[in-house]
């Protein structure tokens, strides 16, 4: 894992949102580039938004841009991503968060209402700016 | 023992990071991502407003739930 702070986390929706010029996924992207942070893209996410996507070419262009880090989970801590899977639902989600609270980061996501039931504050819901 | 921080570990440090915010501003166009300034302000906005919103005591309780280790300060 990077020495950078990891500061974001992208869940499945934020990666795919990000293959179809999210411009709010973007900013925050730039934003914690700009101040030496890292966004961390957890495995089962960026395996899942490469089912949702047509061109992944972006996505291996995000994976490995020095701003990024895919991470995965850590093989002792499957209880807990047990625990987390029965509140969101989805083995994505329950890495993305995860990750979010392993790293103690903010976790942005399309679908906010996966993560009501666990750690909704630090979820960074995706609002695109007004035209 | 301290270990100094060099002036030139900083110049690399700060090249890095203009090298890695030119190739996200690249990264982003191959999306179809432009960022403005305008748009920068509103991201450091909302991160500011989500590192507000979290709760340390409500972390440190549900990481405990989870089975995890405490996280180090």
């Amino acid at each position: 894992v990077t020495d950078r702070p990891i500061n974001l986390v992208l869940d499945t929706s934020a990666i795919v949102a990000y293959t179809r010029a999210s411009v709010a996924v973007g900013e925050l992207l730039t934003e914690v580039a700009a101040e030496g942070g890292v966004v961390a893209l957890p495995f089962l996410c960026l395996s899942q938004a490469a089912t949702l996507v047509e061109d992944s070419g972006l996505l291996t262009l995000l994976a490995t841009h020095p701003a990024t880090e895919v991470v995965g989970d850590e093989p002792e801590t499957w209880p807990a991503h047990a625990a987390l899977l029965s509140l969101v639902g989805r083995p994505d989600a329950a890495s993305a968060m995860l990750a979010s609270l392993d790293f103690g980061a903010n976790l942005l996501t399309g679908t906010d209402r996966l993560y009501a039931g666990v750690g909704s504050d630090r979820v960074i819901p995706i609002e695109e700016p007004d035209e | 023992m301290t270990v100094p921080v060099l002036p030139v570990q900083r110049y690399s440090e700060a090249m890095e990071q203009d090298a890695s915010q030119e190739s996200m501003t690249e990264l982003l166009a191959h999306a179809g991502i432009v960022v403005t300034d305008e748009g920068r302000a509103r991201a450091r906005r909302r991160l500011a407003e989500a590192n507000a919103r979290r709760d340390p005591a409500k972390l440190e309780a549900l990481r405990r739930q989870l089975g995890l280790q405490p996280r180090s300060a």
